[in-house]
Formats: structure tokens, C-alpha cells, sequence
């Protein structure tokens, strides 16, 4: 594969997706998922054996994917200690990212099981932020219409659950 | 990392090129884990999707931060939910921006802290005491024994001499205090009384914000026991001194002096936003800071312009530690002062500085790096070039 015949000299190693494609991928790339780190660590699968190691939860698709965004953070810093006191923020996505987010939804959300199954904490909150920026500022009714979800409370619940939640005001 | 249940048919399904998946196929801590990045009124928005979101948006975890405005206490319902919720919460924000609480939300907010046992941040924003009511810190004292934060803004007459010592005595972890208010109003009832039990917290607080001459201007006791080194700053590990309400420097500078001289070497990050910060009280610092040793590694001025090179020198000279050091609206240091930054401080890893463009140097910056090394350690220069006026 195209990545494989970069760079011969770092250590490579298999990914087998759970269509059995194989990627053979950055040993350093691979394990900016914890998953796959803790595999080659703790698990005794041995990172010199040619043996792919198997990813039963992640399709050839999606794991496309999440290698190309895990390349390109290859050389990210290690993510600073936030401030405790400070708001969650979505604005910030950086542009690389918010390109590589403008997929379509069944993939978005693929990549968010995928990224949390392989412990990949940048990719995970990047994509939850997609999400979220896709709910704000949406009423129930554009939130439903968004994501193509079914409102299943009665007309009583609704009234209940709306009543429930006019309580804060936005500080 | 969530533990999450494997991926639901749906999710395989899509790899074989039939129905896309939808966020249905997201499991609850995955949903919550975006919802986390929504402010609370858009997730009460999420709440009325259907049936599931709702129940997601229940989750304790989400209700960690409540922000409560007075009128909603006003309101039974809306402060029986709140009471349910409380029990979860870690900082609770209770505030009023037009008009001043009712009495029934105040003692609804009183009812609301005594369920917050494990509550680690109070911000109270124009919850004073009405006569014969409950002072909410006198209760935060009896319930909220994991306090660590208080912020405090507008709230006159809560620190009387009962809330103080509850405070004092029932929030043994309080290490961060942060008075956006005037001096004068925020002390109550004997103010006498006060004196005491005050500078006894403020022995305990690592983190103080404060306006400059807040603790100057208290009421006269207050001010008095200060005066007289009442307090021992000998904890304060970040100090934040915001501008003066009244238009005398003196007492600011004073307090800010007492602060540095008070503290051993704990103090690590300094930030004055005012113009106390001249010559004069740079040769000062420097006397009393010579005597001790500092370890301050964060310095921050803003408007400073009465600062001169001279000034800066005397400070540099007693923190010659700073890995950080941002001066903004200092500007009658000039280039000297930017060159001086960067061959007095060997660690020196951040640097902010602004610089004003003179005739002569209308770019400003180019005139600032000539003849000047940076220093090894450097890793973030931020400098900003002021046009000049003509």
C-alpha cells in the first residue's frame, strides 16, 4: 500500500479491519490510539511479528479515516493541561480538522464509535464537536429533522419535559 | 474513555453498504459526551428530541455546573427540579443581573446550598441578605464541607462576622477566594466583628482576585486590622489584582506590597491589571522581595505606563525565575525594556509584549530584535506593535 512504501526505515506495523483489509501503518501513527498501545504493550502481541493485529469493530472505511487524521496529528504536541476553569468550547476546531469532519452523518458517527473503541481522545472530542456544533442553536423539531429522529413522547410528556426545562438562562 | 457496549447492528450494518447509521447508533455515553460541549440551555433543548435524549440529558454527570438565576427559584417547580439536581452538582453559579432577589429565592437558594454537598465552586452574583434572612455563606459553611471556590460579585453586606466564621471553620479546603466588589459594601452587621474571622480566611487562600484596592478600602475595621498585618499572606500561590474603584493608588499600592512582602516564597503568579505598578513601587518590591528569595514564575502587567526601564530592571533583579512574563500597555519601555526581558530571565519560556511604533521606527518590531538574543528557552513570543497617535 501507499503507506507502507513511505518510509521504510520506521517500524511498521498491520491493521486488519473487520472487512479483513490490511493497513500496514506507522508504528508512532498506530499508537496515538491507546488501544492499539495498550495491545502491543500489555497484551504481548509482538510489534515485530508480521501478524496483523485485528480491529473487529472498525471497517476498511472508517479506519482509512481514522489513519489519515491520526497522520496527519502525528507530530502534535501532547494535548496541555486545560484550565479547570474553563468553559468547553466548540469553536475551536482547527481548519485540517473541520475539512476532514465534512463527511456525511453515518460516517461522522462511525467515526466517533471507532475512535472511542480505539481510544483516540483528539479524534473523539473533535468529532463529538461536530455533533454538537450540528445541534446548537437548533429548536427540538430542527434537532429531530437533523439527525432524522422519531419523537416518541406523548403529547402530555412533551408538554411535561418542556415545562421541566425553561428553568436556566443562558449566563 | 467511555466503556461502551459493542457496536449495535445497525453499525455493522453500513459496512456491508445498506442503512447508514444514524446517531441512534451512538450509546448514551457517547451522546452524553457531546452534550457535554452544549451550554445548559441548549441542552434542555436536547431534552424535549424524544424519549432517549431526555434520559441522557438526566444524567448527573451533565449537572455538574448549574447555573441558576434568581428568577427561576421564583418559580416552585423550576426550584423543585433544581433540588433534585443539586445533590450532583460540583459548582453552582446563583445569580441576578437586573433586579435585586426576591426573598422567596433567596431562601430557596439557602434550601437549594444545603443539598450541595459536594459542591467545590460557589459564584454568588448580587445575593446579598435581606433583613432577617438566611446569608447563604453562613449556610455554605454548614453544607458544603468540599468547598474550594468562592466568588463573590455584588453581594453587599454577606460577609457579617457569623458567615465568616462559618466559612472559616466549615470549608477547610477554601484555597480560592475571588471579591469582584467594592471593600466598603461587602462587610455586614458588626463589622468589628468581622475583622478577625476575615484575615483568618485570607491566611488560608492560595488564589486571591481581587480589585486592587479592595482590601484597603473595607470597612474601617476591616481596613484597620489589615493595616496593622492582621493578615499573613503566607499561602498565596496566585494573586490577581484587578483596577481600583477609587481613584487613589496609594492604598492599592499598599496592599499589593503587603501581599509581596507577606508571603514566603510561595507566591508563583503575580497579575496586576492597574496602573499601581511604577518606579517608585518597582524599588520597593525589589527591597522587600531582596530580603526573602522569590519564586514567582508568572508575572502579568497590564497598563503599567508609568513603568520605565529602570522600574522593570529593579523587578527583573528579584525574579530573575519568571518563565513567564507578559507586559501589555507598558509603553514607555520601549525596545530597551524588550531586550532587557530577554537577557536578565535564563528560563524565560512565554513572553507577551507590547511595544508602541515610534517616528523613527514606525514598524516597531524590527527595531526591537536588533541587538537582541533571544533566550535559549523561548517557545511562545507574542509581541504586538502600537501605531503611534499621529
Amino acid at each position: 500500500s501507499q503507506l507502507s512504501n513511505q518510509r521504510a526505515a520506521m517500524p511498521n506495523i498491520k491493521l486488519q479491519s473487520s472487512d479483513n483489509e490490511i493497513f500496514e501503518v506507522e508504528l508512532e501513527i498506530a499508537k496515538q490510539s491507546n488501544t492499539i498501545k495498550t495491545m502491543l504493550e500489555d497484551l504481548s502481541v509482538s510489534d515485530d511479528s508480521d501478524d496483523p493485529v485485528p480491529l473487529p469493530n472498525v471497517n476498511a472505511a472508517i479506519l482509512k479515516k481514522v489513519i489519515a487524521w491520526c497522520t496527519h496529528h502525528k507530530d502534535d504536541p501532547p494535548p496541555v493541561e486545560e484550565d479547570e476553569y474553563k468553559e468547553r468550547r466548540t469553536d475551536d476546531i482547527p481548519t485540517w480538522d473541520l475539512e476532514f469532519m465534512k463527511v456525511d452523518q453515518g460516517t461522522l458517527f462511525e467515526i466517533i464509535l471507532a475512535s472511542n473503541y480505539l481510544d483516540i481522545k483528539g479524534l473523539l472530542d473533535v468529532a463529538c464537536k461536530t455533533v454538537a456544533n450540528m445541534i446548537k442553536g437548533k429548536s427540538p423539531e430542527e434537532i429531530r429533522k437533523t439527525f432524522n429522529i422519531k419523537c416518541d413522547f406523548t403529547a402530555e410528556e412533551l408538554e411535561q419535559v418542556r415545562k421541566e426545562n425553561e428553568w436556566c438562562e443562558e449566563k | 474513555m467511555w466503556i461502551t457496549a459493542p457496536p449495535n447492528c445497525r453499525a455493522m450494518q453500513s459496512s456491508t453498504g445498506r442503512a447508514p447509521p444514524t446517531i441512534d447508533v451512538l450509546p448514551s455515553e457517547l451522546l452524553m459526551q457531546v452534550l457535554q460541549h452544549l451550554t445548559v440551555p441548549t441542552r434542555l433543548v436536547c431534552a424535549q428530541v424524544c424519549r432517549r435524549w431526555a434520559d441522557v440529558v438526566r444524567a448527573p454527570v451533565l449537572w455538574e455546573r448549574l447555573p441558576v438565576t434568581a428568577t427561576a427559584l421564583d418559580d416552585y417547580s423550576t426550584a423543585a427540579r433544581l433540588m433534585t439536581l443539586a445533590t450532583a452538582a460540583k459548582e453552582l453559579d446563583l445569580g441576578t443581573v437586573f433586579e435585586p432577589p426576591s426573598a422567596i429565592a433567596i431562601d430557596r437558594a439557602a434550601t437549594l446550598l444545603l443539598r450541595c454537598g459536594e459542591l467545590r465552586t460557589l459564584r454568588l452574583l448580587d445575593m446579598g441578605q435581606y433583613t432577617g434572612g438566611p446569608n447563604l455563606l453562613t449556610v455554605a459553611g454548614r453544607s458544603c464541607l468540599q468547598l474550594r471556590e468562592l466568588s463573590l460579585a455584588e453581594c453587599p453586606g454577606i460577609f457579617n462576622p457569623e458567615a465568616l466564621a462559618s466559612l472559616s471553620d466549615g470549608c477547610p479546603r477554601l484555597e480560592k477566594l475571588e471579591l469582584l466588589t467594592d471593600g466598603e459594601e461587602i462587610f455586614g452587621g458588626d463589622v468589628a466583628q468581622c475583622a478577625a474571622p476575615f484575615c483568618r480566611l485570607l491566611g488560608r487562600i492560595q488564589v486571591l482576585h481581587v480589585r486592587a484596592d479592595m482590601l484597603a478600602t473595607s470597612a474601617g475595621p476591616v481596613a484597620a486590622a489589615i493595616a496593622t498585618g492582621w493578615c499573613r499572606f503566607t499561602r498565596l500561590r496566585e494573586v490577581t489584582l484587578d483596577p481600583p474603584a477609587s481613584p487613589s493608588p496609594a492604598r492599592a499600592t499598599r496592599v499589593l506590597l503587603d501581599i509581596i512582602s507577606g508571603q514566603g516564597d510561595q507566591l508563583q503568579r503575580l497579575t496586576v491589571h492597574s496602573q499601581v505598578v511604577t518606579d517608585a513601587i518597582a524599588g520597593q518590591i525589589a527591597a522587600r522581595v531582596g530580603l526573602k528569595g522569590a519564586n514567582l514564575r508568572h508575572l502579568h502587567l497590564d497598563a503599567g505606563d508609568k513603568l520605565t526601564v529602570w522600574g522593570l530592571r529593579q523587578l527583573l533583579k528579584c525574579w530573575p525565575g519568571l518563565q513567564s512574563l507578559s507586559l501589555v500597555h507598558c509603553l514607555s519601555l520601549g525596545a530597551e525594556g524588550f531586550r532587557l526581558a530577554c537577557q536578565e530571565l535564563p528560563d524565560l519560556t512565554r513572553l507577551r509584549y507590547q511595544i508602541a511604533a515610534s517616528p523613527d521606527a514606525p514598524a516597531g518590531s524590527a527595531d526591537v530584535f536588533r541587538g537582541t538574543r533571544l533566550p535559549p528557552s523561548l517557545r511562545v513570543l507574542q509581541l504586538y506593535v502600537t501605531p503611534t497617535d499621529e
